[in-house]
């Protein structure tokens, strides 16, 4: 009998390679569903008996005698000790603890971002004499992990008709075996000065939950929006947490030297503003995010805000709100909603700290920063804003539910004003509650892990005279949208 | 090229379904800030009148207070504001000219701004509101009245050249091998006023300085050019090569000086220019090599009366 049943799973496997789907009989189809059914049933077996060995040994007492770690010769001890810190606090465990501990040494490792990927085995000790009538079972976890690479270059040249520019990177991870990396770029050209970053991150005290990043910078960056450029030269230093849990945070600390270069604009606000700038800046952003995605979330909700302040030029607050649900197996509704205001201590604030919005990844059938204020066709930014957008994500007709590519259907809205002192809070906020711009469109999107591309048709609803408006077809690139 | 139906170019053409004023970017706050760093330009009987929405602002470095008056500190930028009160019917700047509510004051100002301002990094600028807005740039001004008072002038173009060019370069000279011993914050639209932060902005306005009005291309063998565009300006051997120019370069001016004020008497455009040039050289750069050679010349008296006389 069993033999019989093993030549029919043979001849059913080669009938599907052999055939597609619509060449099968029904009869072939219905065997073909008989034979899924009975793997699914044998899984679905396994895992609960899997499932109730666990729950009947849950507190099963463990007695970790040590913990190994294969390939690890390029990682401090100490270090390493500080990661399996979770297994090695106590050494008798109950097997919960013990999984549980091994999860979070195995997320403490890949959060270094200095492993590709790690394998855990556990073994089990044999009882000696001595300790056959113990209850506890002994075990040696062993990590074996998978580096990446400690350097890494790239280097390339771009030459166009009279024009040429050249970039490298440098990166060297782990440098004394604490996670400890630097990154060097550098890109010089014809038509670009030269723009070099250096990035210097490790872990405090051991521990990958916080990191500590310091930059040193100077590009320059064209902001199109205003004719004009602009030349940073700075240092930035920043430690965050990477806690597992959906609350997050950051403080930034930055000196920075900005000149700003008029290229081509008429604006009064260019022409004051261009001229160097000295920011000095504390800023603190806490994140509560408990979405299923980063990109194109399904459920779930995103608080973002943050605060900063130049104690000799401004102060400045951001809100970010976003709100993932899932309707049904093909439809999802996502909110988006962000804010801000900026205060300066002085008459006027410098155009580099003003708010921009509109574009493909912000209000959508608006330019990049087409929206708010105006001076001779260029965008100076506004101090205070309110934008936001609720979009539908649904099922292509035609395209598997797993596939990244999507319907969307979205209306937004935004307005972005100066801020005038005179009107006050409440004259201000009633300014900016008073008709803001307004637009809607579907398109496809695709939803890759690194970013989100989108393709929409859109449309202005309202719109106020000087706002730069895209109708019809508009593409986005990036990770996060409105 | 394909025509887009016309039902479509309907469809799109009905968007925005509600247009709204615009969003106003004017606060009283700009307002004073551009009023600050305005200096009007005082009205005369004989001030030409423009249509009331025409107006023009002259972007420059700095003011100082000349006898009364507020002129540039740069002798370019007073020869752009003489020649402007000189075809208007201006005066300088003054003490009571400067409030927009006295009623001395014209409609065209001199606005303080960073050289950066400029498109081409050089100032000054001129800015003409008249509807639109046009921003000409130093070279364009000079190009302008080159062909408006030199074209059927060889004598009077090539003296122009000379002042433009010869003085000019003098000028740079002079600041760039002699601004230690200067008051040179005061002269440039400055935002730093810490020391560190001063330096910075300096450092970099002389090294972008090199490059105004060609005087880089001019004088290309005083830069090396092995060394990267950046740094070359404050590379030892650079420094004393342009010291070494700057001084025969004002040996032959003082020479030249003579028949330089003789050639220029006839010509009202280049006798300001020339007035401007002495007015500067004696009164912000006197402590200077070329300060002294300016200021130990005769004709000084009646470049002052002519700055005076506007």
């Amino acid at each position: 009998m069993r033999a019989l049943e093993d030549d029919l799973e043979d001849r059913l496997l080669k009938l599907q390679d052999s055939k597609d789907d619509k060449n099968k009989t029904p009869l072939e189809k219905a065997l073909e569903k008989l034979l899924n059914d009975k793997q699914e049933l044998m899984l679905e077996q396994n895992r609960r008996y899997l499932t109730a060995l666990f729950e009947d040994q849950l507190l099963a007492p463990i007695k970790i005698r040590n913990a190994q770690v294969t390939n690890s010769q390029s990682f401090r001890s100490s270090f390493i000790r500080a990661q399996l810190q979770p297994l090695l606090k106590s050494n008798i465990n109950t097997l919960s603890n013990f999984f549980e501990a091994i999860d979070e040494s195995t997320r403490n490792l890949l959060k270094s971002r200095l492993v590709d990927n790690v394998v855990i085995s556990i073994q089990t000790l044999p009882r000696n004499y001595y300790n056959r009538h113990k209850p506890s079972i002994e075990v040696v976890p062993i990590f074996q992990v998978i580096p990446v690479k400690r350097f890494f270059a790239k280097s390339g040249t771009n030459i166009g008709n009279g024009e040429g520019d050249t970039y490298i990177q440098f990166q060297f991870k782990n440098l004394w075996g604490g996670a400890e990396n630097i990154s060097f770029d550098a890109t010089t050209g014809t038509k670009t000065s030269l723009s070099y970053l250096v990035n210097y991150t490790q872990p405090l005290f051991n521990n990958v939950a916080y990191l500590m990043e310091n930059l040193w910078y100077r590009n320059t960056r064209l902001l199109e929006w205003i004719q004009s450029e602009v030349q940073t030269t700075g240092t930035t230093l920043r430690c965050s947490t990477q806690y597992d849990g959906p609350w997050n945070h950051d403080l930034l600390m930055e000196a920075s030297w900005r000149v700003l270069n008029n290229l081509n604009s008429k604006a009064d606000d260019v022409l004051l503003g261009a001229g160097s700038d000295f920011k000095k800046s504390i800023n603190y952003t806490g994140v509560h995010d408990t979405r299923d995605a980063k990109i194109l979330p399904t459920s779930g909700k995103l608080l973002k805000w943050s605060f900063e302040l130049n104690p000799w030029s401004y102060f400045k607050l951001a809100f970010e709100a976003q709100f993932a649900h899932k309707l049904n197996a093909n439809h999802s509704i996502l909110f988006k909603t962000k804010s801000g205001a900026l205060y300066p201590f002085t008459d006027v604030s410098n155009i580099l700290d003003r708010f921009n919005i509109g574009g493909p990844n912000d209000v959508r059938s608006f330019m990049m920063n087409g929206l708010g204020p105006k001076q001779f066709a260029s965008s100076v930014g506004g101090d205070i804003f309110i934008n936001g957008g609720i979009s539908m994500i649904s099922k292509l007709p035609g395209v598997p539910v797993d596939s990244g590519f999507k319907l969307h259907t979205f209306i937004n809205g935004g307005r972005l004003i100066a801020c005038d002192k005179s009107k006050g809070v409440y004259g201000n906020v009633r300014e900016l509650l008073d008709g803001g711009s307004l637009s809607t469109g579907l398109g496809i999107l695709y939803n890759h892990p690194a970013a989100r591309f989108e393709l929409n048709l859109v449309f202005p609803l309202v719109a106020h005279k000087r706002d730069s408006l895209r109708k019809g077809v508009e593409a986005g690139i990036g990770i996060s949208f409105l | 090229m394909v025509a887009v139906p016309e039902p479509v170019k309907k469809v799109f053409e009905a968007f925005p379904l509600v247009e709204q004023m615009p969003v106003s970017s004017a606060t009283p706050g700009k307002s004073a800030q551009l009023e600050q760093r305005k200096y009007y330009f005082t009205q005369t009987s004989e001030t030409k009148d423009l249509n009331n929405d025409e107006k023009f602002t002259l972007g420059i470095h700095n003011v100082i207070e000349f006898e009364g008056r507020y002129i540039p500190t740069d002798p370019v930028s007073l020869s752009q504001a003489l020649i402007l009160c000189f075809r208007n019917g201006l005066k300088l700047p003054t003490n009571t000219s400067t409030s927009p509510t006295n009623g001395a004051h014209s409609d065209h100002a001199m606005l303080t701004l960073s050289y950066v301002a400029s498109p081409d990094n050089e100032l000054p600028i001129l800015i003409e509101d008249t509807g639109s807005r046009i921003i000409r740039t130093g070279t364009m001004v000079n190009q302008i009245l080159s062909n408006k008072y030199f074209d059927k002038d060889i004598k009077g173009l090539y003296l122009n050249q000379f002042l433009d060019e010869r003085l000019y370069d003098m000028w740079v000279l002079c600041m760039l091998t002699e601004h230690e011993n200067l008051q040179v914050q005061s002269y440039w639209n400055q935002t730093f006023s810490d020391m560190i932060g001063s330096d910075m902005e300096l450092s970099k306005l002389f090294q972008d300085m090199t490059h105004w009005s060609g005087f880089r291309i001019r004088h290309a063998h005083l830069f090396n050019q092995l060394k990267t565009s950046t740094g070359d300006f404050w590379s030892r051997s650079n420094r004393k090569l342009l010291k070494n120019y700057y001084l025969t370069e004002v040996e032959r001016i003082q020479k030249k000086l003579p028949i330089l004020v003789q050639s220029v008497v006839e010509h009202p455009i280049l006798k300001l220019k020339l007035a401007s040039y002495i007015v500067i050289f004696d009164t912000l750069l006197s402590e200077t090599r070329i300060g002294q050679v300016f200021h130990e010349s005769d004709d000084l008296v009646d470049a002052r009366k002519i700055i005076l006389s506007y």
